[in-house]
């Protein structure tokens, strides 16, 4: 005899990154979740949705009530598009075990402590660039010399790879661009006793720069034991893959469920009271991809509320497993309550990282101290992606002393050069060559500050001139509405935010700005 | 004001000439140069549409094309019947940009087809019922070729658009001056279709943060772009329309290191802000691209998300059984359906279901959305339909005579069943314009 359960137990056990939605007959979503989902719903009809960051995959199914517990299988398709070789997503290529071998062959030897392993890869659907797929990436140090020439690695098959090993720091990864754009960079931790992976797709950098060149904005990055290598096979490198792809879309999908097991191992670990050293070995062996944690981290923070204990709980984890990463330090940065300690000599990783890292230079100006590089790529930054890319900066000129900012006073001198002109008008009356990017950037918002006052200004005088008789408490309460939010605006707090500079960059912009304005004057 | 047309008439005749003059049942009242919106005419189908009029008398209007009254509607057939004589919506308003023609970048393909397909949208009577004046369209077909070498020719320019939204902002300002409320009208729609990108100075841009190309945006002038949610919002801040509904189908691409152009006019606060009802739907999301395809037959090139949004919007099976198209509703619709057609682009939408926006009220025409086709071997068995709510009783049952089922289902889950041990087939109705085919088994 049967029996009919008025709610039954629906499970999906996805991958940890992969988001599921359950819908029910009208279509309205029952139940939303990153990875493991579990639900009871009455009998009916449903539909699941999976959703990686390129594949969305639907099936419809049935709940009849004859059965406690359904379980709904994951199609084998929904994996992630990676330029790593990764098994589930690489067919007919020989790519990952190319990968997986270089990753562990003897390295070039450029220091001790870590290693760093750069993949370039030919992806099936792009062109065979016209040269060397590596020429033109070097690896330099956090202040810009030379370390390594990727241009003359072996290719098989379109790919290209180097195992090296160097010390435990951050260093620039530079790709060059066509004719005289500036290169594009981006920052590489290396952490102690890690390597440090990274695989670069060939395809074209803009639409005026057709040929294929190492794609800085779609690498993929990974951390493994340096004795291990490159995994292609295991599941939690496409998880990784998964978390930085939605990163990258601004999409907060968090996997909760790894999050959470990761810190109960950690909390396991730390129960067993060994010394710091064994607790770091045991973590190594527990969470073999401390990215993947990273990567979660800065997903929530870019949701509405994280929960800032388990936030916390994560940083904490990762720097017991990696040390002081500037990524795990920017989580940090962010909490509440948390004290900033680090200053960037060099930029972090990742984007979301230098936003927290901008927003604390309100308080802290030496978070990103004058003459340093994190300073000298304000105003350059490039791409897009999830990481933080920069045009390369030109060498470092003398730090030029900074009072406090007045930025009422240098708005008159911009008010002064503005005339009749619109703000591009006016920049490039003045000289646009002549200005640094961050000098620039300055220049444009208080002009357009400006700007938007003076046609305010001007609306509210016609409205005047239009009604002769009257009273014109409006209007004058507009023109004084349009003063007040120029002031407004055009505080140091106010740029900061909205141009992303850092404030000490800011304060050295601003003061140099002023000074050539006078001396144009 | 209400969200319902003003009935003028019923037709009684349409006149099978040039210019078709049309009969009404009752006294239509207005004169020369009047917009009227026409539907329900069987036979005479050219009288169906968005026509401006000239009073032949008491109840007879002659139909032409344009304001002017020159160009006049040519007649398609001998009116069978039906028909109803309806105004305008006076009070909402849109603007409405297609951009295929960038002498900088690529020329895209299907922009200004779904610009016009928005467009002929927001004036027909079965969608927007918006007046035909009301309407700002800019292509950039409508524009001289571009000299590639000479940026003063590749138009429209950012200034072009901002002109077309100060149109609504002075009188905002205005309005208030002068009344005390920045109310201009019912509703703003925005349509934005072109090149895009997501400028950004801060790190984590804005998600909402999409920006429309202009004809004269360049690699090196990325600053010639309209923030679409920027502009919005100043709207939405000043009350100056009671809902305020944004489209872009532009990519999303970010790119670091352009300052974003936000909405140049200083705040306009109105106390009435916190009730301005919002729908936004951007293409794609953050850092993506949005995708041209072709559909249809013969192909044409569209936007996917326009192409998505129209069948939404056009929608019976989307409506309900009140016939109202709600802003979550057509946002549930275009998350679900999107990424079918393309897995990598996914829409970013805002839409607040406490204040939800009745987009259309109409009712449902009830066509058949749905096809079910059987194999011979069923021939004279019962098959029964089955919706998700109750799946014990079924909602209708059809004996297979060697012809197809066609009927008409609402958005849902369904399932089929037939005698014999055939296992059921479950099927979904999206909502989309398009017949659902059905085989079973």
């Amino acid at each position: 005899m049967s029996t009919t359960h008025e709610l039954v137990l629906v499970r999906v056990e996805a991958d940890p990154v992969v988001s599921v939605c359950i819908m029910k007959g009208d279509l309205t979503i029952v139940k939303e979740k990153v990875g493991r989902l579990e639900v009871k719903v009455p009998p009916g009809l449903y539909k699941v949705r999976f959703a990686a960051p390129t594949v969305v995959r639907d099936a419809i199914f049935e709940v009849t009530g004859e059965e406690p517990v359904i379980t709904i299988p994951v199609p084998a398709d929904v994996v992630v598009a990676s330029p790593a070789p990764l098994t589930r997503a690489t067919k007919g290529t020989d790519h990952e075990s190319l990968a997986a071998r270089l990753s562990v062959a003897p390295p070039v030897h450029l220091g001790d402590g870590g290693s760093l392993f750069v993949f370039v890869r030919q992806l099936p659907e792009t062109k065979a660039p016209a040269g060397h797929p590596t020429a033109g990436v070097t690896l330099r140090t956090s202040s810009g010399e030379q370390l390594f020439d990727f241009g003359n690695l072996p290719v098989h098959n379109g790919c290209a790879g180097v195992n090296l090993s160097v010390a435990p720091g951050t260093y620039l990864l530079r790709v060059v661009r066509e004719g005289d754009a500036a290169p594009i960079e981006q920052s590489v931790v290396v952490c102690s006793g890690w390597q440090t992976q990274i695989f670069l797709p060939l395809g074209p950098l803009t639409c005026d720069d057709p040929d294929p060149r190492p794609q800085l904005e779609h690498a993929a990055v990974f951390m493994a034991d340096e004795e291990v290598g490159f995994q292609p096979a295991k599941p939690a490198s496409e998880w990784t893959e998964m978390a930085r792809s939605w990163l990258a879309r601004g999409r907060a999908i968090v996997p909760i469920d790894a999050v959470g097991r990761a810190l109960d191992d950690a909390r396991e670990v730390r129960s067993l009271n060994l010394d710091a050293q064994m607790v770091r070995r045991m973590l190594r062996d527990k969470l073999s991809n401390p990215m993947l944690g990273i990567y979660a981290a800065h997903l929530m923070i870019i949701q509405s509320h994280p929960d800032e204990a388990v936030l916390s709980a994560v940083s904490d984890t990762l720097k017991d497993l990696i040390g002081d990463h500037p990524d795990v330090l920017a989580i940090d940065m962010w909490l509440s309550g948390r004290a900033v300690r680090t200053p960037y000599a060099s930029p972090p990783m990742l984007r979301t990282s230098w936003d927290v890292l901008v927003n604390r230079s309100r308080e802290h100006d030496q978070l990103a101290p004058s003459g340093s590089y994190s300073a000298r790529i304000s105003g350059r930054l490039w791409g897009g992606g999830a990481w933080l890319i920069w045009c390369a900066p030109p060498a470092a000129a003398a730090v030029q002393p900074q009072g406090p900012i007045d930025l009422i006073a240098l708005a008159e001198q911009i008010r002064l050069f503005l005339g009749p002109h619109t703000p591009v008008e006016a920049l490039y009356k003045y000289g646009r060559d002549r200005l640094t990017p961050t000098e620039v950037a300055v220049f444009r918002y208080i002009a357009n500050v400006i700007y938007g006052e003076r046609y305010v200004q001007q609306v509210a005088k016609d409205l005047r001139e239009s009604n002769p008789g009257h009273a014109g408490k409006f209007e004058t309460g507009l023109a004084d509405d349009a003063t007040t939010f120029a002031h407004k605006e055009l505080t140091a707090d106010s740029m900061l935010q909205k141009l992303a500079i850092p404030a000490a960059a800011l304060k050295e912009a601003a003061t140099t700005l002023g000074r050539k304005l006078q001396a144009r004057v | 004001m209400s969200s319902e047309p003003t009935r003028v008439a019923t037709v009684a005749a349409c006149s099978n000439e040039t210019p078709i003059v049309v009969t009404t049942a009752e006294s239509h009242g207005l004169s020369d140069g009047a917009e009227v919106k026409i539907e329900g005419v069987l036979g005479q189908d050219a009288a169906n549409g968005a026509f401006f009029i000239r009073r032949v008398g008491d109840r007879d209007l002659a139909l032409f094309r344009d304001q002017n009254l020159t160009t006049p509607v040519q007649s398609s057939g001998a009116h069978t019947g039906g028909g109803i004589v309806s105004l305008p919506l006076p009070e909402d308003h849109a603007l409405v940009v297609g951009l295929n023609r960038y002498p900088a970048f690529k020329t895209l393909r299907g922009a200004e087809g779904d610009a016009v397909r928005f467009y002929d949208w927001l004036i027909s009577p079965s969608g927007g019922m918006v007046a035909i004046r009301n309407v700002q369209r800019i292509l950039s077909s409508d524009f001289p070729d571009a000299d590639p070498n000479d940026v003063a020719t590749w138009r429209p320019p950012l200034e072009a658009l901002k002109l077309e939204f100060r149109r609504h902002s002075d009188r905002a300002f205005a309005n208030k001056a002068k009344t005390g409320s920045s109310r201009v009208g019912r509703r703003l729609y925005v349509f934005l279709a072109g090149h895009g990108i997501t400028p950004a100075r801060a790190a984590s841009p804005n998600l909402e943060d999409a920006a429309l190309l202009m004809a004269s945006a360049s690699a090196q002038a990325y600053g010639e772009h309209l923030l679409g949610y920027s502009w919005a919002e100043w709207f939405v801040n000043a009350a100056a329309f009671d809902e305020v509904l944004l489209f872009m189908d532009c990519c999303r691409d970010v790119k670091n290191n352009v300052p974003p152009i936000p909405c140049s006019l200083t705040p306009l606060l109105d106390d009435r802000r916190a009730d301005v009802k919002v729908f936004g739907a951007a293409a794609t999301e953050l850092d993506s691209q949005s995708w041209e395809q072709d559909f249809g037959t013969p192909a044409q090139p569209y936007g996917v998300f326009s192409y998505v949004l129209m069948q939404g919007l056009q929608s019976d099976a989307l409506r309900g059984e009140a016939g109202e198209l709600t802003g979550t509703r057509l946002a549930s619709f275009l998350d679900d359906e999107l990424p079918k057609l393309r897995a990598d682009q996914r829409p970013r939408l805002k839409s607040d279901i406490t204040r939800d926006v009745v987009i259309i009220r109409r009712p449902s025409r009830r066509a058949a959305n749905v096809e079910i086709a059987f194999s011979p071997a069923m021939t004279g068995q019962d098959v029964h339909l089955f919706a998700s709510e109750n799946l014990t009783t079924p909602i209708q049952s059809f004996r297979v005579n060697g012809a197809a089922w066609q009927l008409h289902l609402a958005r849902g889950l369904y399932k089929l069943v037939a005698p014999g041990g055939r296992p059921p087939r479950l099927f979904e109705v999206s909502g989309s314009t398009e017949v659902v085919h059905v085989d079973y088994p």
